[in-house]
């Protein structure tokens, strides 16, 4: 697999990360330091137990992080999870965050595999 | 991650990251302005971007060091906020690496030039403040020269008023004035006899009392004082100038109404004019003039409170009591830190007063470890590190040089300090400054080595300095940066050296290449009459032969201390040239060196055992009517010691003509030096 099939994979924007990077080494560097990036999982907790500005602050930074790798997909649903979490409404949420589960679990697997491609 | 993508792009700077909100004030405190430059993310953890700004801009750091603002939000009431609060440029996510780091090295030259500029300005305007100082006091300087006034009534009045100012403020707890008002109008105080230069000098330095008449003419200087300078429209708007002309006019009005030239009553006179008048009536009573004899403090005082000399302000009365015991002393303290102002103007002596600017700054953070490092080395090596300025005058030492010199870290003009002129002597000192002042800025660096005083102890010291050059065409000489390291050890290990290079190890005295090139020197010099004699131990190889060489080195350390024991004084010399052989060469003595001679000859003889010591001598004589030179004398001494050798040894001739076709084959010597 190469890096641009992965980012078609997961509905991200290959063009304007490498043109921000300046090419794909950064990129690929970057792109495999997400998967022990801890946002997802503090974003996961913070939810669990009902802290609702520790899950904004979560989610705001996964959100920064895939606007800077250019994970439109994942950004997006980060973005509505971010806003719901700034309005204080941890209810809805909770209810967005099975879809930026699923988003995540595809983006990371996706990486993954094509790390297993690069090794 | 999003910090890691950050340094990644910026790899090229040294990055210091922070995790949080209160780590990056930690580290801003840490660091301080040696950081150049900060991106801040707003949403962080204990504290956001916000409350980092807020905190920074309470203590003024975002002033010294730019803020950048890293965000995705970017409605415009949360970007007007953040450019509130100081940031002078935003990042929005998702970055670009070009264009970080473009905004990144385009802030940092700004700040850099923007600094640079500060300085330049900071500069120019410490140039002016000194120019229009010392023209304010070349002013009150005519005035004071022309009444024939000591040169230091305008210093004691600006002192003066600067105390009853500070302690009137205090007394009132008025905001009202503010510590530069102070400042001004102790320089205006400076002006406040100006109209005086109108006043004919005849009625100005009367000895007398005034007539009526002419008092009235001297009470016109306060008048033609202000008129003087409100004229001067172009610089209708200076305080300098407004409260000069305040005081001029008003500085002989009466608290009570009395005084002139307008009458004015009460607090119609302008603080500044009441002060001036309560400080010129106090220096009047308490220095001596041409009518009048110097009061004691005390009782010039008790007058002024008793409303002998006028009427004044009762808040001023009572100022002028509370401060009467320090009063003296304070007067004193403050003429010399006026003194020192008007050397050296007077922002850099606020810097060195208060160390103000100075230590607050982080580079002096880093300097003072740097300085913790070298005086250690310092101290190692006893070097010590100086450096001078020529514009102020100051010397700076290391400050382990500082305490053991007991000169102190900083001093004003060098060339007045009497503990270092007495440490390094006057005559040293010029001979350095003339080597300095001879550098240019191709050959900047001089040596010298001299002996100085520390402590009581002598020693040997060399100065390796640089002079330092400004960037101007052409360069100017502005200032000196050197080392001075201590070489005792190695200068006495040098003269040691010396002497055994030049002294016989037996004897102690001088050896035969060194008592010849100090004939020849003294020769040069035009000695007077002088006399060479040569002579050797009679039977000397007997000596060793038959009691070994330890007897026969003992009878050549008799015959040396015997020797040294005759001659008369420095001027002559008395060296071993080899073997049994000596040189005694006398100068300047009186008619005849005959009984010099026969002196030593006397003395050299004696017994040492069984060994009976006895010398023979040939002596060589001249005066200064005949031409002579180190080879002609002594062949001739050499002539004359072969004929008392010829003649039965143990007696001594003198050189005369018959013997100059004798050849002497005893003494091997040679002048081959």
């Amino acid at each position: 697999m190469t890096l641009l099939q992965c980012y078609e994979a997961i509905g991200g924007n290959y063009k304007s990360v490498t043109s921000r990077f300046g090419g794909e080494r950064l990129t690929l560097k970057f792109a495999f330091k997400f998967i022990d990036d801890p946002s997802y999982k503090e974003l996961e907790d913070a939810l669990a137990s009902g802290d609702t500005e520790g899950a904004f602050r979560a989610a705001h930074t996964l959100k920064g992080v895939c606007q800077n790798l250019s994970f439109d997909k994942l950004g997006n649903s980060a973005s509505a999870v971010t806003e719901a979490l700034r309005a204080g409404n941890i209810v809805e949420a909770k209810a967005l965050f099975p879809e930026l589960e699923r988003n995540y679990r595809e983006t990371i697997g996706t990486i993954q595999e094509l790390r297993g491609a690069e090794l | 991650m999003n910090r890691a993508i950050l340094a990644e792009i910026l790899k090229n700077y040294e990055i210091i990251e922070a995790k949080n909100g209160q780590e990056a004030i930690d580290s801003l405190h840490e660091y301080g302005d040696r950081i150049s430059l900060v991106l801040l993310d707003y949403v962080m953890p204990v504290k956001n971007g916000f409350e980092v700004l807020q905190a920074m801009n309470d203590e003024g750091m975002t002033e010294k060091i730019p803020f950048i603002m890293i965000s995705a939000e970017n409605s415009p009431s949360y970007v007007e906020q953040a450019f509130d609060l100081g940031v002078i440029d935003f990042i929005t996510r998702p970055f670009d690496a070009l264009m970080v780091q473009h905004r990144v090295a385009n802030t940092l030259q700004l700040y850099t030039k923007q600094k640079r500029l500060a300085d330049m300005v900071e500069e120019q305007i410490l140039k002016r403040e000194r120019q229009s100082n010392t023209l304010v006091h070349i002013l009150s300087h005519i005035v004071e020269f022309r009444n024939g006034e000591s040169g230091m009534h305008v210093l004691h009045i600006q002192a003066l008023v600067k105390i009853f100012l500070q302690k009137f403020l205090q007394k009132i707890r008025s905001h009202r004035f503010l510590s530069e008002d102070i400042e001004i109008i102790c320089m205006a105080s400076c002006l406040h006899d100006i109209g005086k230069i109108a006043i004919p000098t005849e009625i100005l330095n009367k000895p007398g009392r005034l007539t009526d008449e002419e008092f009235e003419i001297m009470k016109k200087h306060a008048a033609i004082g202000a008129d003087m300078l409100s004229k001067m429209e172009q610089h209708n708007d200076e305080p300098l100038l407004k409260v000069a002309t305040d005081i001029c006019r008003w500085h002989h009005e009466r608290y009570d109404g009395k005084g002139y030239p307008d009458g004015l009553k009460g607090d119609q006179i302008p603080i500044s004019a009441q002060v001036v008048a309560l400080a010129d009536v106090y220096d009047a009573l308490t220095s001596k003039r041409v009518y009048k004899d110097a009061l004691p403090h005390d009782k010039a005082v008790k007058m002024i409170l008793n409303g002998e000399c006028g009427a004044f302000n009762p808040v001023l009365l009572s100022c002028l009591e509370e401060l009467s015991d320090d009063l003296e002393r304070l007067l004193a303290e403050t003429t010399n830190e006026l003194m020192a102002d008007r050397q050296s103007g007077k922002i850099i002596n606020d810097l060195f007063r208060n160390n103000g600017i100075n230590r607050s700054d982080s580079a002096v953070a880093l300097l003072e470890k740097e300085r913790t490092r070298s005086d250690f080395i310092d101290e190692m090596t006893e070097e010590v590190e100086f450096e001078y300025t020529v514009d102020p005058p100051v010397v700076k030492i290391s400050s382990w040089a500082a305490e053991y010199t007991g000169l102190g870290e900083e001093f004003y003009s060098p060339e007045k300090n009497e503990k270092m002129l007495s440490s390094l002597s006057p005559d040293e000192y010029y001979k350095l400054v003339t080597k300095l002042r001879n550098t240019t800025p191709e050959n900047p660096v001089v040596e010298h080595e001299c002996r100085v005083t520390i402590n009581g102890h002598r020693k040997w010291i060399r100065i390796v300095a640089k002079s330092i050059w400004s960037n101007e065409d052409p360069p100017r000489y502005t200032g000196v940066i050197g080392k001075m390291m201590n070489i005792d050890a190695m200068k006495s290990l040098i003269d040691n050296l010396e002497y055994r290079a030049t002294h016989d190890s037996l004897t102690g005295l001088l050896n035969r290449s060194a008592a010849i090139d100090l004939i020849r020197e003294k020769l040069k010099n035009g000695a007077e009459k002088c006399a060479l004699i040569m002579l050797d131990v009679d039977f000397f190889k007997t000596a060793n032969d038959s009691y070994g060489h330890s007897f026969g080195d003992s009878v050549l350390k008799h015959i040396a201390s015997r020797l040294r024991q005759s001659v008369r004084g420095k001027n002559d010399i008395v060296a071993r040239v080899g073997g049994d052989e000596f040189f005694v060469f006398l100068v300047g003595y009186r008619e005849n060196p005959e009984n010099i001679v026969k002196r030593i000859f006397t003395a050299l003889n004696g017994k040492i055992g069984d060994f009976t010591v006895s010398v023979s001598m040939g002596i060589a004589a001249y005066d200064k009517t005949l031409h002579y030179n180190y080879e002609d004398l002594f062949l001739s001494a050499d002539r004359a010691l072969y004929c008392a050798k010829q003649s039965g040894r143990s007696q001594y001739y003198f050189y005369d003509k018959s013997m100059e076709h004798t050849f002497s084959n005893i003494s091997p010597i040679d002048d081959q030096s």
